[in-house]
């Protein structure tokens, strides 16, 4: 309870104890005689009572009244500020002696819905404190944090009231459960989650959307026996290490197959849920939906592409007008000068509305799929890399005879010939080395293609596939880029369901790799 | 200010040569810098700014090559080509498609209708679009 109360006297102006309640935002006020002791209550619910025929309503008629006649209103005004916390306090108010146990406040509370707050007085009725709802509440949201202090002799409570407690904190809970599962069921990220022996317990609707499994299907199951256990018994390892042992959240990409067989690389978080001990209840993992984010985005790249169009051919004109310019012989070499700058700037903005009209590509669903020998087209874009960089040495190897691909054909060239171009374009300065690869592993095509360059400082590793992000070290090397090339190549694997990644370390150079399910190439036709 | 007063009529020709080459593109900047470029290698050059120009060109004139552009006022290109590879001198005039657009579709399908080369402008330069010309007319 508060001890320290602020209270009127049965004189007490009504408007001033108003003032007082509406000041302090204070539900009731005690009003107490000369000598402290407790003769009344005073509540807003009392002040809008019409019975007391006062405050509210009063003031009401008073204004409105104020609007048709000038002489009414200082009549009207008298009266009210005649008026006296006396006529309108309840003067049989409910009281809690100073000795009641907490389970007689709460049993006051809960059997008087409107009473709040209660004055607690002493064997004199001489006022000593007041309590009103909000300290109870205040009590038990703070119980376990102040449970030293007020064990020992504190207050106990009643079976009944405990009781009613929990239905009460049980009742608020559903309400927040109901929440819960409304805000994820619907939620556009698929969202499973498990216990702590990974059995499956709820998987949203977008989970099954993804996955192809209905939740009755798969509850009391384990992932790895659904459309997991695709990835290599290390990286088991290590998300068990980390979200079981480190009970720090695992993100990665993840291969998985849906339930037609469909298989499919997936950007994965897993998070463990903990109680408040510290100990491990749920498991939660979240795949980013791509069907919503197709969606989203498709507006975006129609935009794109209709200003990269328009864009297309003025530039097309301005650098053939150039080039044609740069030939005239009536111009000093430092206007020619000028004109090469121009022709370059103007090229890398040409390749720059390519590669967005590129991107706007990207995620299509019609775009056209066909069968070809990634083999084959691996060794032509070699030789034309080669070309292009004369002084760069190149070693192409491919471990196998088949490796036939059935997908879109340019989206997946602009994965390889953007790689290869790169590893020629970022090798060492005066040894430039690259050596490209094709394996097949596990049924799966692994393209790697490694150079002896500088290798990518440790804090731009994880922007580099971001949109417009370039190196410090890229910028030095490469005039022109647009930034976009390792951002588009991230938004084609991730739109066909392949796993791009890269290992660079200083001394070694850099290698990026891609892995590509044999069987995965029509997983967007589900989308 | 570039003062463009050079008349870019249609069928315009300019010096009597041995190989006539019909360039048919909308873009007049675009047009003008191919036709002069290959005027200086001595070529006939015919120019027209419309695919209905442009087809009653090629049936006209019967040049040795065409430079055609895709996305065209009043006949479209790929309409053009189907037209003219319909005809009997038409069906093997070599044609190089020089255009803005590089999708893989509209590529695929040009291919299907026989033409020399595909060159998307962007990535070509005056100067190797006009060897590209001569290479094939010479060759």
């Amino acid at each position: 309870m508060t001890k320290e109360v602020v209270s009127v006297s049965p004189e007490t102006s009504l408007f001033d104890a108003a003032k007082l309640l509406y000041k302090n935002r204070f539900n009731g006020l005690p009003v107490v005689d000369g000598i402290g002791a407790l003769v009344g209550i005073l509540t807003e619910y009392d002040l809008v009572n019409i019975d007391s025929a006062i405050h509210i309503p009063t003031l009401q008629r008073i204004l409105r009244r104020l609007a048709l006649e000038k002489d009414g209103i200082e009549k009207e005004f008298e009266t009210i500020a005649a008026l006296k916390v006396a006529g309108v306090m309840n003067d049989d108010p409910l009281t809690l002696k100073e000795t009641a146990t907490l389970e007689e406040a709460v049993t006051a509370f809960t059997q008087h819905h409107r009473v709040n707050p209660i004055p607690v007085v002493d064997a004199q009725k001489r006022l000593v404190g007041i309590v009103s709802r909000s300290d109870l509440v205040k009590f038990f949201i703070d119980f376990p944090a102040k449970k030293p202090r007020i064990t020992p002799p504190g207050p106990r409570l009643s079976e009944a009231a405990v009781g009613a407690m929990v239905e009460k904190s049980v009742s608020l809970l559903e309400d927040k459960i109901l929440l819960f599962q409304s805000t994820i069921s619907t939620a556009d990220q698929a969202i499973l989650i498990t216990d702590i022996d990974a059995k499956i317990i709820y998987a949203n609707k977008a989970w099954e959307r993804l996955s192809g499994y209905s939740m009755d299907e798969i509850l009391g199951k384990h992932p790895n026996d659904l459309w997991g256990g695709h990835m290599p018994k290390e990286f088991y390892d290590k998300l068990w290490q980390t979200i079981k042992t480190e009970k720090k959240p695992f993100v990665s990409q993840v291969k998985n197959v849906k339930k037609d067989g469909t298989e499919y690389w997936q950007d994965d978080y897993i998070t463990p849920i903990l109680d408040e001990k510290g100990d491990i209840r749920f498991f939660m993992s979240i795949e980013p939906d791509i069907t919503d984010k197709k969606q989203k985005d498709q507006f975006r790249e129609e935009f794109i592409s209709i200003i990269g169009h328009q864009l297309r051919n003025p530039l097309k004109s301005i650098s053939w007008m150039v080039e044609w310019l740069g030939k005239s012989s009536a111009i000093s070499d430092e206007d020619r000068r000028k004109i090469e700058e121009i022709y370059k700037e103007n090229k890398s903005l040409a390749s720059f509305v390519e590669d967005l009209l590129v991107l706007s590509r990207v995620g299509k669903n019609t775009l056209s799929k066909e069968k070809f020998d990634l083999k084959v087209e691996i060794e032509a874009i070699v030789g034309e890399v080669k070309q292009a960089n004369p002084r760069v040495e190149f070693v192409f190897e491919a471990e196998g005879a088949d490796f036939s691909l059935t997908t879109n054909k340019p989206m997946a060239m602009q994965i390889f010939v953007n790689l290869i171009y790169n590893a020629a374009e970022y090798s060492d300065k005066g040894a430039g080395k690259v050596e490209i690869s094709l394996q097949l592993k596990n049924g799966e095509y692994i393209f790697s293609s490694h150079n002896n360059g500088p290798d990518i400082a440790e804090e731009d590793r994880p922007k580099i596939f971001s949109k417009f992000f370039r190196s410090d070290v890229a910028k030095e090397m490469k005039k022109g880029g647009t930034g976009l090339g390792l951002f588009i190549i991230k938004s084609i694997c991730d739109n066909f369901g392949w796993q791009i990644w890269f290992e660079s370390s200083a001394g070694h150079g850099t290698t990026f790799y891609v892995k590509m399910p044999v069987s995965s190439q029509m997983i967007n036709d589900k989308f | 200010m570039i003062n463009f007063n050079i008349n870019m009529g249609e069928g315009q020709v300019r010096r009597p040569a041995q190989r006539t080459i019909l360039i048919i593109e909308d873009e007049g900047s675009s047009r003008w810098a191919l036709a002069e470029n290959l005027r200086k290698e001595n070529f006939d050059v015919l120019e027209a700014k419309d695919g209905e120009a442009g087809l009653a060109l090629a049936m006209g004139r019967r040049p040795d090559l065409i430079l055609l552009d895709l996305v065209l006022p009043k006949i479209g290109g790929m309409e053009l080509l189907k037209t003219l590879r319909a005809d009997d001198w038409g069906k093997n005039v070599p044609v190089i498609i020089v255009t803005g657009l590089s999708d893989p579709a509209i590529i695929s399908e040009a291919a299907g209708l026989g033409v020399s080369d595909f060159l998307v402008k962007n990535d070509w330069t005056l100067e190797a679009i006009v060897g590209k010309v001569k290479q094939k007319v010479l060759e």
